[in-house]
This record gives structure tokens, sequence and C-alpha cells, in this order.
């Protein structure tokens, strides 16, 4: 449950950005103070809350022996667990990932936050390096400096958020820079050395220059992987994976084992919750019902929660056209949608890329404020095969969903797309 | 010793939601866990 305890920092910190927003809605505060035990303490009850009810429910099911313990494959069909063994007909493999710790001299002689530990933090650094600027570095970045930590997030590749449509991500870059988050991009580190009074610096080659950051703590966020493969015994079983890329499966999720299943993060594919819970539904039924049911992750949405969340499904423009395919895009601004601009969110635009020859969704992109809130109308559509039914529909005005629809009604071949940016659209609603 | 119908590895996200799904489909579950259940 990484998303949770991280989407209630986001909350605390949005709320503390919202404050320091008083004078833009008519309203001063004085004295703001942020506390860190007690947002953490808040995280922490939600947190338990959750966990707690999923332990009664667990408890209340008769039909589940929850065992407390690190399991290890001894043979086919066989688990030990401590001194126990655990005799099954089927299983199915959900041991997720643990983060990727890149190999950088004098890393672990300095020390480092991952990302669970950085939420239990004793009290906030002044400063810190983030190495890694994919979905957990952007949220934390973004996170720490609205608690008042000075940040700067180095990222390997180019751009952050690299998986993503290209606009999106430098959109995002420039509103993070905006509100003072240091990103460095092509910026690579390659030597970490312990200061006195517990500081670290970092030498990083940025952009091909040697470049030293200060700071006085450091957070690795540069992914995460199933390491911890080599310690399950899947050979005692024959079952292949690979402690990089994950346990091998079939398009119905059967591990190279017969009776062995494996979903979520260890897949190696895609890590999100809801690809894990939509994973172990296809792995439950094939198990138990003895079906064929297969994955398909072209459907399955992702989402970065930082503010504007970074939203999307499906194929980019790039993407399409690489398939050959003849593509419309249709863009529209949050900027020229009343609701964002009452509640004063009017960065990013919604994105869509649709097939000009089949009206399919092929792909929705959004950078919006509760953007991943958004992205369900086009994951419906991608279901119907249609665009047509959301040009259709009517939305209840004034909201951000308005901003979705006059997207998928604006649609435009691509070249005309690209040298109309910045165009603003008229504004369809008042 | 019993013999479970479905022995499921990690009580993560995944873990959770296929433990449930096939008790509620009749099916007599172990679910392991070395951590704190929710997952990473
Ligand atoms: C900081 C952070 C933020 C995230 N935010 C989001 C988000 O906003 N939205 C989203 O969709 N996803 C988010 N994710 C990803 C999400 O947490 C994972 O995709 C999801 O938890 C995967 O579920 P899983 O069941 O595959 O693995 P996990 O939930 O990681 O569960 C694996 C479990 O298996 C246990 N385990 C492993 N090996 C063994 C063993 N041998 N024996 C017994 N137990 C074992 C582990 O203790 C763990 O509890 C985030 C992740 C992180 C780290």
């Amino acid at each position: 449950m990484g998303c949770i305890p991280t989407k209630t920092l986001v909350g605390s910190a949005k709320a503390i950005h919202t404050a320091k927003r008083g004078a833009e809605f008519g309203f001063g505060v004085s004295g703001l103070e942020i506390n860190w035990p007690r947002i953490r303490e808040r995280k922490d009850k939600i947190v338990n809350s959750i966990v707690s009810g999923t332990e009664r429910s667990l408890q209340r099911n008769p039909r589940i022996d929850l065992i407390r313990g690190w399991a290890r494959f001894t043979g086919p069909g066989r688990l030990g667990v401590g001194d126990r063994i655990i005799e099954a007909e089927r299983v199915i493999i959900a041991t997720g990932v643990a983060p990727n710790i890149p190999d950088i001299p004098g890393l672990k002689e300095a020390g480092f936050f991952t990302n669970e530990s950085v939420m239990d933090m004793e009290s906030l650094p002044a400063s810190m390096v983030i190495f890694g600027g994919g979905p957990e570095g952007m949220e934390f970045g973004q996170i720490f400096h609205r608690l008042g930590v000075q940040m700067t997030i180095l990222q390997r590749r180019d751009r952050v958020l690299p998986r993503e449509d290209e606009e999106i991500s430098r959109e995002l870059e420039v509103i993070l820079r905006e509100e003072g988050i240091a990103i460095l991009t092509r910026a690579v580190p390659t030597r970490v050395e312990k200061l006195a009074g517990g500081r670290v610096a970092v030498t990083a080659t940025v952009a091909g220059k040697q470049e030293r950051i200060e700071a006085d703590r450091i957070l690795v966020a540069a992914g995460r992987r199933p390491h911890h493969l080599a310690e399950l015994g899947l050979e005692r079983a024959g079952i292949e994976g690979d402690p990089d890329k994950g346990i091998r499966v079939d398009e119905t999720l059967r591990t190279t084992a017969p009776n062995v299943w494996a979903i979520g993060d260890v897949l190696g594919r895609l890590q999100h919750t809801h690809f894990a819970v939509y994973t172990s539904g296809i792995a439950v039924w094939n198990a138990l019902r003895g079906e064929a049911r297969k994955y398909d992750t072209s459907r399955i949405p992702g989402g970065v929660f930082t503010d504007p969340e970074v939203a999307s499904v499906g194929l980019t423009a790039e993407e399409a056209q690489a398939q050959g395919r003849r593509v419309k895009i249709g863009k529209h601004p949050m900027r020229a949608v009343g609701r964002a601009q009452a509640m004063g969110e009017t960065r990013g635009f919604t994105k869509f890329v649709v097939d000009a020859d089949t009206n399919a969704v092929l792909g929705m992109h959004v950078l919006a404020h509760l953007g991943a809130d958004l992205l369900p109308q086009g994951i419906l559509m991608m279901h119907t095969g249609s665009i047509d039914p959301l040009q259709a529909c009517v939305c209840i005005h004034p909201t951000l969903s308005e901003g979705v629809k006059s997207a998928a009604v604006n649609l435009k071949p691509l070249d005309a797309v690209a040298t109309a940016t910045g165009d603003l659209p008229d504004e369809e609603q008042h | 010793m019993t013999t479970y119908n479905l022995a499921v590895v990690g009580g993560g996200m995944g873990g959770l939601g296929a433990a449930n799904r096939a008790a509620a489909m009749g099916a007599k579950v172990a679910l392991i866990e070395s951590g704190r259940l929710g997952g990473t």
C-alpha cells in the first residue's frame, strides 16, 4: 500500500499550498506552521484504519487462513513458511517489487531514504536530493517541496515521466520549476560523499558536465524491481523468473509451472494497484475454474499524483503513428474550462488520440487538477470502440469534465494540432 | 495437514484481491504475508 500513504501526504501538501494561495482567493493566513509529526500521524491513522479493517475482514472469513512469515517454494505445490509446510493444489504469486538501489560509489556509506523510510523520517530535512524523475520522484519532490524542504530532482533521461506523452512531461517540468523545485534532466549521479554534520554531496554528470549538489538527505526513487525473487525458491517448483524482469507468465498469467500463476507488480509489466487487482481476478478464475482468460494491458490506465495530476491510458500520438495509423488529436486546455477558472486550477490540458479511420480512441492523456478522475471518460470510450458517445453526451455545467468533452469534440489531424499549439479555443460555456 | 485449494504468496493489493475472490468462489485459501497487509 504505497498508494494511500503517499496520497495522504499529497493531501496535506495540497492544503498547505492552497493556504499559501490565500491572496488569490481573497483571504490571508498568518503564522502558517508545518507540523511534520502531525502530518505523519494523519497518514498513519488513515493507513492503520485500512490495514486493521482488512485484518478484521480476513479474520471473519472462515475460508482464508492468514499465515505470517516469508514463504519459499520447497517443491511443486509446497511452500515453507518458517518451520511450517503449506500444501496447496494451486498457487498464486503476488510478491510485488522492492526499491531499485543504483550502484553508486559512496551511496550506501552516506545513507539514503527509500519510498518507505522517507515517509517515516523523524523530522524534515532542510534540503533533499531525489534520484529519479519517474512517478515516485515527482510525487515526493512536490510533496516535500510543499512541506518546506528545498528539493532537487536528478533525472537520468532527458525528461521527467519519460513514459508519458512528451508535452505532458514538458508542461509538468515547467509547472514544478515555477513552484520552486530544481529539476535536472540528463543527470546521472556518479559519486556520493558524506559531509560533516550528516550532509551529503552528490557528484553528477548533468548534460555532459560535472556538477556537485549538496543536500541534507538523499531519497532514492529509481524504480522498483522484483529483486527478492532469488529468495523464493522458484527453481524448486519449476517457475522461471528473473530478478530484473519478473516472473515469466503466458497471456493467461500462468507461470512455466502447471498450477502456478503470478499477478501484479511481480510480472514486471505495470506497477499499479488497479493492475494488481485486475490481474488477481483473472488469475483466480483461471486457477479455480480452469478457464483461459487473458490479460490485456492496452486499456490499463496510470496516474501520477502530482498537482496537477498526470493520467493516461493507451497510446501516445507518436506510438499510434509508429503503428502506421492515421491519427486525429483532440486537445483542450484547462484554462478554457469555466470550473477550472473558478477553482483556480487552470494548469494543463486534455489530449485525445483518435484513429482517423475508425474514430476509435487509441489513447487519452491528461494533465489537470483531478486528472485521474477525469480519465474514465476516455477509458470507457476505449471500451465502446468509438469516441462518438462522448461527443454526443451532455456534461453538467460547470465541471472539469466539460474540458474532456471539448477535447473530444475538437478533433484535428495531427499536423494541424502541432502547428496550432498555444491557441486558445473559444470558450463554449458561460 | 490441510491441503489448501489455493495458496496466495504475498498479502499486498493483488494477493488480498486474489484471496478474497477465491474464498468467495468457495476455495479454502492460505494467504501468506511476511510484513504488513496491503503491500508496499
Ligand atoms: C510510493 C509509492 C506510491 C504508489 N502510488 C500508487 C498509486 O497512487 N496508484 C497505484 O495504482 N499504484 C501506486 N503504487 C504502486 C502500488 O503500490 C503497487 O503497484 C501495488 O501495491 C502492487 O500490488 P502487488 O500485490 O503486486 O504487490 P504489493 O502490494 O507490493 O504486495 C506484495 C506483498 O508480498 C509480500 N511478500 C513478498 N514476498 C513474500 C514472501 N516470499 N512471503 C510472504 N510475503 C511476501 C510483501 O511483504 C508485500 O506485502 C505506488 C507504489 C509506491 C512505492
